[in-house]
């Protein structure tokens, strides 16, 4: 109870240190949250930035085609740029950006651009890929994966400056015009993350420029020149972990528990074919002429060469500081392993908190990260899930963290249950207690070892190796015959019996536990008895097969609606990210509205239209809410425990005040809208054929002056206490989306929410 | 060095992904979600005695409807006739695909010498000593009223996105209808006789009165203006099943068949009278106002 409270304490303390900006506990790190005044860049609507940004075109001598060029631009980077920003998965006022900051403003102050100090801005994506990028708006943005593995300030001052250097140069204009001329767009895709991607992928000449004008930031920066070879092979690295160690199975083995040779050996065959599978992806990477990209090697050499040509003075690896930097990588792993936690990499996130505890001690937050990585490996490997989307693809994991991924996709489900239950049985030593989240997941992993695994967890305590059963066998032969031994209940008897049946290596798994009694009391604990369902119950989930009605529902918070408008023809269309941002504001009215007509209070989590009025406080309720969701996502099942439902509750609450006291918050809403308004393309020879058949020509022009038109739409409800879907409903109609159609639709979305559907 | 990455930084935004998974039509929840959900209805079961209500339209199931209806009537004459007439409805919604409906309509109109010739309907009187039959043809007026009782019922379109009492139907009325001659000023002659004297008394509109049963059936659609004010359009047409005269008012038999004719003046009005409201002779375009509530 005293560790409970003090674990909450802590975590509470925490939330108040974050946005304080004061220290963090390690201990107890439950991850990053946005602190200070809102930024610019999230108060404004992305037609309002828009909107101020053409203003500034109208100011510059254009032709008519440059400025259509410009505009387009302008238009495709600023509604990309403020979808990832309204992502909820981007920090800005915490100590990592903050520290980005820091380094950035740096390296303009020593270049005098000062100009440039209010034009960029610095944030930090809760990403685990290795990555920066500017965007034309001047959006600077680094990955955690990236901060994460820097070894020092030089290297992220190389990494902006370059970044910088996009910006300056106007690259992804540049890019954009290239492209428009190479006529390389061809159908203007829907899907984001293409856009950006057509936005931000530079040539190999802009590549070279920013380099060398990055290098040339970096000269009268002062900051040390040579670190920037070492970014090219953190980059060339990116697929790696962190830091490396040898984690295989054999790390695990103890007394009695070994693993058997056979199995060994299989793994090491696929760590070997694996590896060369590497070779291969480094030498393409070397390879200019695989890529669009200059290769690292070539541009490493470049450097060099400018390295050489700079006279030799003293260089600091440091400006802003190195106890900030190492506090502020320290942050950026432990952000870290939240990130792979959410993506559902779970052998990754094994790996990683054994580099953690060896870079930075023991930990309960390393404990909870481990136990939470060897339930999720077991429990989507029970369920025969594809492992490959659960941190342990072999191909694209590569690097030393390979080794553990190939052991435990080789272990059988009992092996992996045993292999787990020993695993949890250390962590639970070190940092259980009834009621912690460490507790909650061992639970649930002691669930599917018995259900699924189909192992007794007295078997593991009543264990004998072969030879001790040998022994025991013949004492007993020259002994009197107790009683007791003819009872097949008896506990000798049955641990022989067992061991007989099962007496398989992982059995061995507890075997000469020194705290047996603890270990016996923790067994009870975790002890699983299995509920069978009722024949009635039975009956009627063979009835029907509907969403139940959700009548204790009296708040719903949802994520603003995903909405795609596109129009055009039915060979060529677009999406129209004006109407967009105009139905998802007026769908977010019509969801409250309807919420206040069914007595739900709907609470819309911020988004791009601005419309509620943001704050910081709401931009980390939507992130938390946002993090659990990826999280459920990624895993894919709504039995799992998940990682963040720790610190969703806190997503859930609402805005201060507006929350009714007492009002439970567990129902998480995700909606989305596509309304497609398609002309029909105007074809010659059928005009012609129905002229020639002209009793048919009135339904011609009645089919070709029609449009086709599209509306689908789906919503999804969550219960965040468990991660079950209570809803779940998609539809799809020809309609035109009219505005009471759509007040229609919406009110009926949460009426089937509330009611239920058949 | 961004470019290299950066797909991997994209990929990585899973609302993107799993939205056009959905788009994309992609099976919408995973087997174990699926699987997971048909296991909560065991809940469900118990807690949803009653049968699931109809959101309606913004949670309103009725309708009033003040509704214009344009009667095109004798389709099946040389020319026909156009009258604009009210109607009242009153819906409920019973669920998302199903209303009910009840409604009240007048109709007055007047029957002048086209319809007589029209419907080509005499008075047949033999002639004394067993010559050819003498015919009676009405010249004139005659004003005459409808008024009808309906029940029907709509089915709203659901695969449309209709949701009783919004959006697109298909309607099925049943109709009972009383109609009657109001007044007339015909004149009664021999439609063989050149002289104009050989004529029958004028008569009042005393009998010449009936009932229907119709049925009707059509497609229509309710848009919205205002939550609570919509507008609804609808087309519909039918088919007389009774009616008090006693005779067959389907149109193609009638006019071959012997018992075309009346017997007296009386006779001749009810039967033109009837045969006007013959719902087969009649397509109905209504425009109307509802209130929601």
């Amino acid at each position: 109870m005293i560790l409970l409270f003090s674990c909450i304490a802590s975590l509470a303390a925490q939330a108040q240190n974050l946005s304080g900006g004061s220290e963090i506990d390690f201990a107890h790190y439950s991850g990053l949250l946005c602190g200070g005044e809102l930024p610019l860049d999230f108060k404004q609507t992305s037609v309002q930035k828009l909107e101020k940004q053409l203003l500034t075109l109208d100011a510059k001598d254009l032709s008519r085609k440059e400025r259509n060029l410009e505009s387009e631009h302008l238009l495709r980077s600023v509604f990309a740029v403020d979808e990832i920003l309204m992502s909820g998965r981007v920090l800005y006022g915490d100590p990592l950006s903050d520290f980005v900051e820091a380094v950035g403003l740096k390296l303009l102050a020593a270049n005098d651009r000062e100009d440039l100090m209010s034009s960029l801005r610095f944030y930090v994506l809760k990403s685990n890929e290795v990555n920066a990028y500017a965007t034309s708006n001047g959006v600077v943005m680094v990955t955690v994966g990236l901060l994460s593995r820097i070894e020092n300030e030089s290297q992220l001052a190389f990494i902006l400056a370059h970044e910088i250097q996009h910006y300056i140069q106007k690259h992804s204009l540049q890019q954009f015009k290239n492209r428009v001329k190479k006529k390389k767009f061809g159908q203007a895709s829907v899907d984001q993350d293409e856009k950006l991607k057509e936005l931000y992928q530079f040539s190999k000449e802009h590549e070279n420029e920013a380099d060398m004008k990055g290098f040339e930031m970096m000269v009268k920066s002062g900051y040390d020149l040579v670190e920037g070879v070492f970014v090219f092979d953190m980059l060339k690295y990116g697929d790696y972990p962190f830091l490396e160690t040898q984690l295989n199975l054999d790390s695990f083995e103890h007394g009695d528990f070994r693993f058997p040779k056979t199995l060994k050996d299989a793994v090491e065959k696929q760590v070997a074919a694996a590896e060369i599978e590497d070779e291969k992806h480094l030498v393409a990477l070397g390879d200019e002429d695989y890529s669009t990209h200059p290769s690292l090697d070539r541009r490493v050499v470049r450097l060099r060469d400018m390295i050489s040509g700079e006279p030799k003075k003293d260089r600091v690896f440091y400006l802003v500081g190195e106890a900030k930097f190492k506090e502020m990588q320290k942050i950026a792993r432990h952000e870290l392993l939240l990130v792979y936690v959410q993506r559902a990499d779970f052998v990754q996130l094994i790996y990683l908190t054994h580099i953690m505890r060896r870079l930075y001690g023991e930990s309960v937050y390393f404990d909870q990260m481990e136990a939470m990585g060897l339930y999720g490996f077991l429990f989507h490997k029970t369920k025969d899930h594809d492992l490959n989307r659960y941190g342990s693809n072999v191909a694209s994991c590569r690097g030393d963290w390979r080794a553990l991924i190939c052991g435990l996709r080789e272990l059988d489900v009992k092996s992996l249950s045993a292999f787990t239950s020993m695993r949890l049985w250390e962590i639970w030593q070190r940092s259980g207690s009834e009621g912690t989240f460490i507790d909650r997941v061992s639970l649930s992993a002691f669930e599917i070892v018995q259900r699924e695994g189909g192992l007794r967890l007295q078997d593991f305590i009543d264990y004998l190796p072969a030879a001790e059963a040998a022994k025991l066998d013949s004492a007993q032969a020259g002994a009197e015959v107790d009683p007791k031994l003819k009872n097949p209940r008896s506990r000798v008897a049955r641990s022989r019996a067992a061991n007989v049946v099962s007496g398989e290596y992982y059995m061995s798994a507890f075997y000469q536990t020194p705290n047996r009694a603890a270990l016996q009391l923790f067994f009870d604990r975790m002890k699983y008895t299995a509920i069978e369902p009722s024949k009635e119950t039975k009956k009627s989930v063979k009835k029907t097969k509907r969403f139940p009605a959700v009548k204790d529902m009296k708040r719903l918070v949802m994520f603003e609606p995903r909405v795609e408008c596109v129009t055009g023809n039915n060979e060529s269309s677009s999406r129209n990210l004006f109407e967009e941002q105009s139905k998802k504001k007026e769908l977010v009215q019509l969801l409250m509205k309807s919420g206040r007509s069914l007595s739900v209070n709907v609470d819309v989590l911020p988004g791009s239209t601005g419309s509620l009025g943001l704050s910081t406080e709401r931009i980390n309720q939507y992130m938390l809410v946002n993090d659990w969701m990826m999280e459920r996502l990624n895993n894919d099942t709504q039995s799992m425990l998940l990682y963040s439902s720790q610190t969703v509750g806190k997503g859930m609450q609402g805005k201060g005040a507006s929350v009714d006291a007492g009002t439970e918050s567990k129902y998480l809403a995700w909606s989305g809208y596509e309304m497609s308004h398609l002309r029909r393309k105007f074809e010659f020879k059928t005009m012609a054929l129905c002229l020639v058949l002209y009793p048919t020509f009135p339904y011609y022009l009645f089919y070709q002056l029609g449009s086709e038109k599209d509306w689908d739409e789906f919503m999804l409800v969550y219960d965040v206490s468990n991660g079950r879907l209570v809803h779940v409903s998609e539809s799809n109609f020809s309609h035109k989306s009219r505005k009471d159609f759509v007040k229609s639709r919406v009110y009926n979305n949460l009426y089937e929410v509330i009611n239920g559907i058949n | 060095m961004v470019s290299i990455n950066m797909k991997h930084v994209l990929v990585s935004l899973l609302m993107t992904i799993a939205l056009s998974e959905v788009f994309g039509s992609i099976e919408l929840v995973s087997d174990q979600d699926t699987v997971a959900v048909v296991m909560g209805n065991q809940i469900a079961v118990k807690q949803d005695k009653n049968p699931l209500n109809n959101p309606g339209y913004l949670g309103l199931r009725k309708a009033f409807s003040i509704i214009a209806v344009t009667n095109g009537a004798g389709l099946f004459r040389e020319k026909a006739k156009y009258q604009t007439n009210y109607a009242f409805v009153f819906e409920v919604a019973r669920k998302s695909s199903l209303a009910y409906q009840f409604g009240y309509k007048s109709i007055s109109r007047t029957l002048d010498n086209y319809d007589w010739n029209d419907y080509d309907t005499y008075v047949e009187r033999p002639t004394i000593g067993g010559g050819n039959l003498k015919y009676f043809k009405p010249f004139g007026e005659m004003d005459i009223n409808y008024q009808e009782f309906t029940v029907g019922v709509k089915n709203y379109l659901l695969d449309l996105g209709s949701t009783a009492p919004y959006g697109g139907y298909l309607v099925a009325n049943l109709h009972y209808g009383l109609a009657k001659a109001v007044s007339n000023n015909l004149s009664w002659s021999n439609v063989n006789s050149s002289s104009g004297v050989d004529t029958l008394s004028r008569v009042g509109v005393a009998g010449v009165s009936g009932s229907l049963v119709s049925m009707s059936y059509g497609f229509g659609s309710r848009n919205m203006l205002t939550d609570q004010l919509g507008l609804v359009f609808e087309m519909t047409s039918g088919l007389t099943l009774l009616n008090s005269a006693g005779f067959s008012v389907n149109t193609l038999d009638e006019y071959s068949s012997g018992a075309y004719h009346g017997v007296d003046q009386a006779d001749v009005m009810r039967r033109v009278m009837i045969r006007e409201f013959h719902k087969s002779q009649w397509i109905q375009l209504k425009v109307g106002l509802s209130y929601l509530f």
